[in-house]
C-alpha cells in the first residue's frame, strides 16, 4: 500500500519567495530529501518565469562573472524585430535562445516531514555557463557525514549532471560535471558496493531506442565508468515513451529497492519499483509490472504539466516507514506514505 | 608529387586515394577513416573497413615512406562475439584513433549497437596483441581521441556527446583510463559557418609551442544533405579545458571525384596525422566513407591559419 498525505500538496509555489523582483514562482517540485540535524530537508526545484507588461515579453537569465550568477531579466517589445517568440517554452533574440523558466534549487525544512519551511533564499544557484538554463532536480546522498547531491545543469549544450557536496546545508561546495549531456535522472548509492561507488544514470540514446536506466562505477564520486545499460522502457501504456531513475536507492534484506519514473502515453509519469542485487546492482532482480502511483488525484492532473508524478526524493526511517516525496505536475511537493516491507510487498 | 587545389591549406597527395576497397586483400565494401603511427620505422595505419554485411571493423597496413601501404592478410580487431564487450560492439567497432603514450598505443574507437555508439578504448604494444581496457563513454557519445602525455596528472581526453540535436564537443580527464570526469565543454556548431550542423573531434591533439592543435571535423548541412570539412582548434598547453583559437575557414574540404562521389558523399574525415621532424605533417583521411587520402601542410602553417590572422 501506498498513501497519498491528507495534506497534499505540502509545498506550492505561492509560499516560495521568488529570487528577484520581477521573477515569479511559478513551481516548487521535484524535491531530494534527506536527514539533518534532525529535521527532514527538502531541496526544492523552484521554477520561475518573469511577470511581464502588456504588449512586452519578459524573460529570466543569469549574468555570470566572478561571484557566480545573477538574475536579471530581459525585457522587449512583443514586436521588436530582434525578438522571435518559439513557444511556450522560450524566444530567442538576436539569435541567442531564452527560455521562459529558469530553475535553481532551495532548501525546505521540516520537524515532522508535512510542514514545512522554504529558505528565503537560494541553495544552488546557476553559477556558470554550464548552468546557464538553470540547475534542477536535486538527488541527495549521504556517505560517511557527506552529503553528495547530484543536479542537472541546463546549457545550451545540453542537460548534464553536476556534483555538489555539503556538510551542514549552509555551505555547498561544487564539484563540477561528472555525467556529460545529455545525462540526468543520476542518483548515487549510500555505499561502495565492492570497493566501488555507484550510480544510476539516464543517458539519451537518441535515435537507438528509448531513454533507459543505465548503471555506472567510480573510485572517487567524481570520475565515472564501466557504463552499463540496466532496464529499458517495455512497450506499455506507462513506459512508451521512456524511463528515469528516482531518489537513491534504499538497502533492504531482498536487495537494493528503486523507485523509478516512467513517461508513457500521453506524457503521463507515473512511479515503478525496481529491486537491484545487493553485491552487483547491475543484476536487476526485480521489476514492478504496475505503477505504485499515477496520476490521479486533482492536484497531479491537471496544474504547470499535467499528469506528472516525479520522485527524487525518498526517506526512510528506522522503524522501516517510507517517505515517498514526489512533484506534482512539475508545480508542487508532495508525500506518498508507505513501508518497505509494503513496497516489496508490490513486487 | 603535390598538387595544389587552390582552395584548401592542405595539400592532397597527388596518387591519393592511397588505399581503396580494391587495395584490402579481402573481399570488403568500403575502407575509410585510418589512424597512422610510425612504428619500428614503418607507417602503420589502422583502417576502419567496412564488410558487405555492413558492420565494421579494423585491417592494419604498412608502408616504409607513408605513402603506398600494403594491408595485412587478416583483419587485426572484429567486434567481439562474447564476453562484456559483445552487447556493445554488436553493429561494428568504428573510426579507430590512436594515440601513443607511455611505450603503449592507446586506440579510442567508436563501438557501435543497438544502445546507439559509445567510445570504447583498447591498447596494444606491437600490432599483434590487442587489448580492450574499457567502454569509456555512455551511448550517444563518438569521436573521442586522447591526449599524448598526461596533463596536470589526468588523462585527458576529447569527445562529442550528442542528444536532442546539441553535440558540442567535450573535454573530460581520467586517472585511470576506465573513469572519466571534470567534463567541460569545448566549443559547439557555430550558425553561418561550415561547421553549423555537427561537429567532432579527429585528430588526436598535438602538442605545439601554441598550444593543443585539434584538427576537428565540422558538418554544414545543406538541402543536398551533409558536407564534412576539417578545420582546426587550439587549446592550452596547462589548460586545454581553454580555448585560445578555432579556425573561421576549413583546412580541408570536399573538392575532389574520390570525396564527392561514394557511400557518403561530400565527405574528407581525418582519423589521424603524422608530425614529420620538419614540422611537415600528413593528414590522414576518409574520403566519402570509401577510400583512404593523404593531405599535407606545415603545422606550422596550420596553428597559424587557427589564428585568423
Amino acid at each position: 500500500m501506498i498513501k497519498r498525505h491528507i495534506a497534499n500538496p505540502l509545498i506550492q509555489p505561492n509560499s516560495v519567495k521568488p529570487s528577484r523582483e520581477g521573477y515569479r514562482v511559478k513551481g516548487s517540485f521535484n524535491a531530494g530529501a534527506t536527514e539533518y540535524d534532525n529535521e527532514i530537508i527538502l531541496l526544492l526545484r523552484v521554477a520561475e518565469d518573469c511577470i511581464s507588461s502588456k504588449g512586452y515579453v519578459a524573460v529570466p537569465y543569469y549574468r555570470f562573472d566572478a561571484d557566480g550568477g545573477h538574475p536579471e531579466i530581459l525585457q522587449k517589445k512583443v514586436d521588436d524585430p530582434d525578438v522571435r517568440l518559439k513557444d511556450t517554452r522560450g524566444v530567442v533574440y538576436k539569435g541567442q535562445d531564452y527560455l521562459s523558466t529558469l530553475s535553481h534549487i532551495r532548501i525546505a525544512r521540516s520537524r515532522d516531514g508535512v510542514n514545512f519551511r522554504v529558505d528565503d533564499e537560494p541553495f544552488i544557484y546557476p553559477c556558470n555557463l554550464s548552468e546557464s538554463f538553470g540547475v534542477e532536480d536535486a538527488r541527495i546522498t549521504k556517505i560517511d557525514n557527506i552529503y553528495y547531491i547530484t543536479y542537472t545543469a541546463v546549457s545550451s549544450d545540453g542537460w548534464a549532471t553536476a556534483l555538489a557536496t555539503t556538510t551542514d546545508f549552509a555551505e555547498v561546495e561544487r564539484k563540477g560535471i561528472i555525467f556529460p549531456p545529455p545525462n540526468k535522472d543520476v542518483s548515487i548509492f549510500p555505499e561502495k558496493i565492492n570497493g566501488k561507488y555507484c550510480a544510476l544514470n539516464r543517458p539519451h540514446n537518441e535515435g537507438f531506442g528509448k531513454p533507459s536506466v543505465w548503471y555506472s562505477e567510480s573510485t572517487d564520486l567524481l570520475h565515472w565508468g564501466n557504463h552499463q545499460c540496466l532496464i529499458r522502457p517495455r512497450d506499455t501504456k506507462w513506459e512508451e515513451q521512456k524511463i528515469g531513475g528516482g531518489a537513491a536507492p534504499t538497502k533492504t534484506d531482498k536487495g537494493w529497492l528503486e523507485i523509478y519514473h516512467g513517461k508513457g502515453k500521453n506524457q503521463i509519469y507515473s512511479l515503478f519499483l525496481l529491486l537491484l542485487d545487493l553485491n552487483d546492482p547491475s543484476k536487476v532482480l526485480k521489476r514492478g509490472e504496475e505503477p505504485i502511483l499515477f496520476p490521479e488525484e486533482n492536484y497531479e492532473t491537471s496544474g504547470f504539466f499535467p499528469n506528472v508524478v516525479f520522485s527524487n526524493g525518498v526517506i526512510t526511517k528506522p522503524d522501516g516507514s517510507v517517505n515517498i516525496y514526489y512533484g506534482a505536475c512539475d508545480e508542487t511537493v508532495c508525500l506518498a506514505e508507505s513501508s518497505i516491507d509494503e513496497l516489496l510487498s508490490m513486487l | 608529387m603535390v598538387r595544389k587545389s587552390g582552395r584548401d591549406l592542405l595539400l592532397r597527395y597527388e596518387e591519393n586515394p592511397v588505399l581503396t576497397p580494391e587495395d584490402i586483400p579481402f573481399r570488403c565494401n568500403t575502407v575509410f577513416n585510418g589512424s597512422p603511427v610510425k612504428f619500428n620505422g614503418e607507417y602503420l595505419l589502422l583502417l576502419r573497413v567496412e564488410g558487405q554485411q555492413g558492420y565494421s571493423f579494423f585491417a592494419l597496413a604498412r608502408s616504409r615512406k607513408g605513402f603506398h601501404y600494403e594491408v595485412d592478410e587478416r583483419p587485426v580487431m572484429m567486434p567481439e562475439k562474447s564476453g562484456k564487450y559483445a552487447k556493445y560492439e554488436r553493429r561494428g567497432i568504428e573510426d579507430p584513433r590512436i594515440t601513443f603514450m607511455d611505450g603503449v598505443y592507446c586506440i579510442l574507437f567508436t563501438a557501435f549497437s543497438k544502445f546507439g555508439p559509445r567510445i570504447e578504448i583498447a591498447k596494444t604494444k606491437d600490432f599483434k596483441e590487442y587489448e580492450r581496457i574499457a567502454l569509456v563513454s555512455e551511448p550517444g557519445n563518438k569521436n573521442g581521441v586522447l591526449f599524448p602525455e598526461k596533463i596536470n596528472g589526468k588523462y585527458a581526453r576529447l569527445d562529442r556527446p550528442i542528444g536532442n540535436g546539441i553535440g558540442s564537443i567535450w573535454i573530460s580527464y581520467s586517472d585511470d583510463l576506465i573513469h572519466w570526469g571534470h567534463s567541460k565543454a569545448l566549443i559547439t556548431p557555430r550558425p553561418g559557418y561550415w561547421d553549423s550542423y555537427r561537429i567532432g573531434a579527429s585528430v588526436p591533439p598535438i602538442k605545439t609551442d601554441k598550444g593543443w592543435l585539434e584538427i576537428y571535423h565540422g558538418i554544414r548541412m545543406t538541402s543536398c544533405g551533409p558536407i564534412y570539412h576539417a578545420g582546426t582548434l587550439l587549446l592550452d598547453l596547462e589548460d586545454p579545458s581553454k580555448v585560445i583559437a578555432r579556425s573561421n575557414e576549413p583546412i580541408l574540404s570536399p573538392r575532389e571525384d574520390y570525396e564527392r562521389i561514394g557511400d557518403v558523399r561530400n565527405v574528407v574525415f581525418a582519423c589521424g596525422a603524422i608530425v614529420e621532424e620538419d614540422k611537415s605533417i600528413k593528414v590522414f583521411y576518409g574520403s566519402a566513407d570509401t577510400s583512404i587520402c593523404i593531405a599535407m601542410g606545415n603545422l606550422d602553417e596550420l596553428i597559424e591559419w587557427t589564428y585568423n590572422d
